[in-house]
């Protein structure tokens, strides 16, 4: 991990994003979305975030670049403290991919307009030949044809969407991106083409990912380290392979089978009990979030919640069994 | 798994062939497609987005729109040809005898309408002999069957206040309500993340197993196949490139596009640093389609020949067959030790 050794291009601790959710029936009552979540980015690294929709890990890569306020906790960016400051100068240096590219691109603009936009906050000196260069090479990094900067986004298909939305996220000169389930919304010949094209800018620009994504072995193909979350909170924070091979919390493990088989023999050998499906867990009062789920739970996990320690050096675990199953 | 003759035939579709008029000239979606599924069987129609896997089912229960012709083939459920069927002799089948679900389940569930009132609708749209009463009763029975933890409030609720995995048992619930012989799985569930989708399928896989009814799964990943399918049709270009038992294609993949199909399955365990699987090349162009094999611009060992006419279909064991020129030609396919 020496991309770890200086200091961190990004740095959270304890964020916080809470929700007030208010019900005709229940009244009001208090979401946290994202329940103080501490963690580090090291340059040129990507770090992955998995969990299941609603574990707020889209909520935690907003609140990272402030497109949505978080509640507490504080963000630090290249050593600088941005949780309150203005955020334009850091607009350049920061940004995102969403997941849906069609969602995403306007409808009635063409894609070279999209990306020109980016274009001009960065350089808005720039000479008409030089911009339209710009622009075709933009398109070139993302591996499309020039002549599509003349073409609207419906005219594209959903891979070739995402290249532009990784374009337009780029036409800034970014040094760090939040991508945000930018494969999720793609057919699986595209799935891999995209990671590959990402992994390859990563190179080539020396860019910096927060890549969040459901699927596991999707995450574990981009990324350095991988941080779980489980409704709100990180259980399990470790090198890549530590996460996939030797997985501490049984989220995490429960994640993993999740995976369909990749062949029928295994899917057979499978076919075991699961815990009931019906489990509508929500969040506990107190104790371990995932406690009603858990398949190792110990009357312990009902009343204390456990903090994200260290079971190995650099793999890190919120379970009251620790390292101990 | 069952033996390979399997039960008797439910579905019979032959030589399936559809296409849409449009701007561009016709688009030739689907190719003369033949397959059939047995009773109590799980049956998975396998390709790429855009390879006809959809079309091929719309165009069975009549859900395509005026663009749309269906050139030539049959249909037969029960020995009665569905594409031949009037409008209302239709009607009483959808629903009734074949049920579907679909990719996104939010899209088709009636946004203004509770769960509950749509869920009577439909029990009462097809047996008007049965009271409202019997109907809810009905329907909250079915939620629970489907794993919905208090039925009650949930049918008082609206599609806006479910979540995506609830939405899709949801669907399942109301395909169910009249006990189908066949149920059509479209994509069920791409839309959804991986331990909803786990979920979703352990249900499928145990109201088949206790319903004893038929399936028809269209999914491009095969993953799921092997979790839940008796039997595998592989669509490219709209047409069928392979055939066989789940256990044929999984070990003994004879076409070329099966065999890149297989490898985009995603695994946790491969080497990191291999570089990720992708079948290179866009999908087939159904407007200008190329004469020859539908694969062959994107096949790692095409041949001369594969460009002038389409591979004849090869029978390699029974209930197995594909169509590749490789196997005509027996020749050895340079990829196939690792599936086998």
């Amino acid at each position: 991990m020496d991309k770890m050794g200086d200091t961190p291009l990004l740095k959270i601790e304890k964020l916080k994003k809470y929700y007030e959710i208010r019900n005709k029936a229940r009244g009001k009552s208090i979401l946290r979305a994202v329940d103080g979540v501490s963690l580090n980015i090291g340059r040129r690294e990507t770090l992955g975030l998995v969990g299941e929709s609603g574990c707020g890990k889209t909520t935690l890569g907003r609140a990272i670049l402030r497109l949505t306020e978080p509640d507490g906790g504080s963000i630090t960016y290249d050593g600088r403290d941005i949780t309150h400051i203005n955020m334009f100068p850091y607009r350049s240096r920061m940004q995102i991919v969403f997941q849906d590219p069609s969602d995403c691109l306007d409808p009635r603009c063409r894609i070279g307009d999209i990306i020109a936009e980016g274009v001009d906050a960065k350089a808005p000196k720039l000479s008409k030949s030089e911009r339209r260069d710009m622009i075709y090479g933009l398109l070139e990094t993302v591996s499309l044809a020039p002549d599509c900067a003349h073409r609207y986004p419906h005219e594209l298909s959903g891979g070739q969407q995402q290249r532009v939305g990784i374009a337009r996220a780029l036409a800034v000169a970014p040094e760090f991106i939040v991508c945000d389930e930018p494969v999720s919304a793609l057919d699986v010949s595209y799935q891999a083409q995209i990671i590959e094209l990402l992994q390859d800018l990563q190179e080539r620009l020396g860019l910096t990912y927060l890549f969040i994504s459901h699927d596991l072995s999707v995450v574990r193909r981009m990324s350095d380290r991988i941080g779980v979350m489980y409704l709100g909170k990180l259980v399990e924070l470790a090198k890549a392979e530590d996460v996939v091979f030797h997985p501490a919390h049984p989220y995490t493990r429960a994640l993993i089978e999740a995976i369909p088989a990749p062949d029928p023999k295994t899917a057979r050998e499978r076919s075991r009990t699961h815990a009931d499906d019906r489990a509508d867990p929500g969040i506990p009062d107190k104790g371990c979030r995932y406690c009603r789920l858990c398949e190792c739970a110990v009357p312990v996990c009902h009343i204390d919640e456990p903090e994200l320690t260290s079971v190995s050096p650099g793999h890190f675990c919120a379970c009251n069994l620790g390292h101990k199953q | 798994m069952r033996e390979d003759g399997g039960s008797e035939i439910l579905l019979d579709v032959m030589g399936l062939d559809v296409s849409f008029q449009t701007r561009r000239g016709d688009v030739r979606a689907v190719n003369g497609i033949s397959y059939c599924v047995r009773r109590g069987e799980a049956h998975g129609l396998v390709g790429e987005s855009g390879g006809g896997k959809s079309v091929g089912v719309h165009a069975i229960m009549g859900l395509l729109g005026t663009s749309s012709r269906v050139n030539a083939g049959s249909a037969l459920f029960e020995g009665r040809d569905i594409l031949r069927l009037k409008k209302g002799e239709l009607a009483s089948l959808r629903g009734r005898e074949i049920s579907m679900i679909f990719q996104n389940p939010s899209s088709y569930l009636d946004p203004v309408f509770t769960i509950g009132s749509q869920m009577i609708e439909t029990i009462r749209a097809h047996d008007r002999s049965i009271s409202k009463g019997a109907a809810r009763s009905l329907s909250e029975d079915m939620l629970w069957e489907v794993g919905i933890r208090d039925p009650e409030r949930r049918m008082r609720q609206y599609p806006f206040e479910l979540s995506g995995g609830m939405s899709q048992r949801v669907m399942i619930a109301i395909a169910l309500l009249c006990k189908p012989k066949l149920l059509i799985a479209d994509e069920p569930t791409t839309a959804l993340d991986v331990t909803t989708q786990a979920q979703i399928i352990r249900l499928l896989k145990n109201l088949q197993s206790r319903s004893g009814m038929a399936m028809l799964y269209i999914t491009h990943n095969f993953g799921i196949v092997a979790e839940l399918c008796d039997r595998v049709s592989v669509i490219c270009g709209g047409y069928i490139v392979e055939q066989g038992s789940t256990d044929d294609i999984f070990y003994g993949a004879a076409h070329p596009y099966t065999q890149a199909l297989l490898k985009l399955i995603p695994r946790i365990d491969s080497p990191k640093n291999e570089p990720a699987p992708s079948i290179g090349g866009p999908p087939v162009d159904s407007v200008s389609l190329p004469k020859g094999c539908v694969f062959r611009k994107r096949c790692p060992f095409r041949m001369d020949i594969c460009s002038r006419d389409f591979p004849p279909r090869i029978n390699l064991a029974p209930y197995h067959s594909a169509n590749c020129w490789l196997l005509e030609l027996g020749k050895e396919l340079p990829g196939d030790g690792q599936n086998g």
